[in-house]
């Protein structure tokens, strides 16, 4: 048996669905904080395997992985050109060019760290993201406190999202059957074209809105009142635990680094063969 | 219909919601049609700043909504649902607008832009709003190490001069053709919230 996540299908028994959606989000939040402070690359590397291992036990179809290549190959080349060209990293230095920076035996090397930073969010919010759907963003926000208004308008706005793409289509087959080239012309006058298509969008979104609003107020809703909820999600000692664990992680690694300097650049082990 | 503190109403929240999905669909369109190597879902000709800087000064806080959680989910699937995302790209498509609105409420401009005065404020707006959210996502990128300090003024004047011309062209043909009947909306904002 599967179940649908926000991105994929997978399998009921996965151990991140007993979760509660407070510890979800917890993880996505410490996550990213966790990467943020890290500077230094043997740290990431294990941190990017763990990460791994957790889509394993997760039960994540490790093709939502291989999808997120593109998007890493893209930073990475960015990131290295941009510290190739335009950084000052100290260390030996291999090449100096003529604007005043230069690639020292260090550059690649933090160009790499950062590239695992990001690598660890993106891999870590993909994880809890697949395991999450978008009634779990719903509870979770109303969990954490935050108004439900908020996650009313995020559960709409990702509802919408599929709704406006068959609009378009719909749209731009309409004005094509009228005469209008989308890729005929310079980029400006295609961007014109496209924008002109937006203006009907505007109008069936404008009807739109009134019609749910409508609905919704026929049910009841209110901005401010006391709402009822259809399901019903308890927050178990073991999501409080969790909660408190990933909080405790992030705490950790930023005495780590600010107090021992073991995650700061190069970090652990880096640290005693450079003789930083 | 139902009013609820200081002229609120579900219909705020409707609007930030389904334009919401519009952003997000625009995002999607934009980062395929024209993207930028590097810039985690950057694209080249961001089509849903013309449309949430319109909605801005339509439904004021709530178009600003809509572009922020719209640019979020747009730009998610692509390059992750992270901080780095969330913050440089969907806070400064949050912020963006909501300058530009401060000038227009300011400067007391009409969104209709009949007058060359208001055309002027609108041009000059959009620039101004459009280089501090550049700045702004510049800085985040640079804190998350994606981008070194030196390429940062680059990266700042690129990106202003690529949305700049997004939302001169997508906005002004925006408001000019559907603020009139916007206006007669019942969920027209006339402030901030309301």
């Amino acid at each position: 048996m599967s179940q649908r996540s926000m991105f994929v299908h997978i399998s009921k028994d996965s151990p991140l669905n007993l979760l509660h959606p407070l510890p979800k989000l917890a993880s996505i939040l410490m996550i990213n904080t966790v990467a943020l402070i890290i500077e230094a690359p043997i740290p990431f590397l294990i941190l990017i395997i763990l990460v791994m291992f957790a889509f394993r036990i997760a039960k994540v179809p490790l093709m939502r992985i291989w999808r997120l290549i593109v998007a890493l190959v893209i930073v990475s080349q960015a990131v290295i050109i941009s510290y190739v060209f335009t950084s000052r990293i100290p260390g030996k230095i291999i090449y100096e060019f003529p604007w005043g920076t230069y690639v020292s035996d260090m550059t690649l090397l933090f160009s790499l760290s950062m590239i695992m930073r990001y690598s660890t969010m993106l891999l870590g919010s993909t994880l809890i993201l697949c395991t999450t759907s978008d009634r779990d963003i719903t509870y979770g926000i109303s969990s954490l406190k935050l108004p439900y208004s908020l996650a009313f308008i995020f559960t709409l706005a990702f509802r919408s999202t599929s709704i406006f793409i068959d609009d378009f289509a719909k749209v731009r087959d309409a004005m094509i059957l009228r005469g209008t080239n989308f890729y005929k012309g310079s980029i400006v006058s295609r961007a014109r074209s496209y924008a002109k298509l937006l203006i009907p969008l505007i109008f069936i979104a404008l009807r739109r809105v009134v019609e749910y609003t409508y609905a919704v107020e026929a049910k009841g809703f209110t901005i401010t009142g006391k709402r009822t909820y259809l399901h019903r999600y308890d927050v178990k000692p073991r999501d409080i635990a969790i909660s408190i664990l990933l909080a405790s992680a992030a705490l950790f690694t930023f005495i780590l680094k600010y107090w021992f300097g073991i995650l700061s650049f190069p970090g652990w082990p880096l640290n005693m063969f450079f003789g930083r | 219909m139902e009013t609820v503190r200081g002229g609120i109403k579900p219909g705020h929240l409707v609007v930030s919601g389904v334009f919401g999905g519009i952003c997000a669909g625009a995002a999607l369109f934009s980062i395929i049609m024209v993207p930028i190597p590097g810039i985690p879902g950057g694209s080249g000709f961001w089509i849903p700043a013309g449309l949430y800087f319109a909605l801005t000064l339509w439904f004021g806080f709530w178009g600003a909504l809509a572009g922020h959680i719209g640019t979020f989910i747009g730009m998610g699937p692509f390059f992750g649902f992270t901080f780095q995302v969330w913050a440089d790209g969907a806070l400064g498509d949050f912020l963006a607008p909501l300058i530009n609105l401060a000038i227009f409420r300011a400067t007391r401009a009409d969104p209709e832009l009949k007058t060359g005065r208001d055309m002027g404020i609108w041009l000059i707006s959009v620039i101004i709003s459009t280089c501090l959210a550049a700045m702004w996502i510049h800085f985040v990128n640079y804190s998350f190490g994606t981008i070194t300090f030196d390429l940062w003024k680059w990266g700042v004047i690129a990106y202003t001069i690529g949305d700049t011309l997004a939302v001169w062209i997508i906005g002004t043909l925006l408001l000019r053709s559907a603020t009139k009947y916007i206006k007669t909306f019942p969920y027209y904002v006339k402030g901030l919230f309301s």
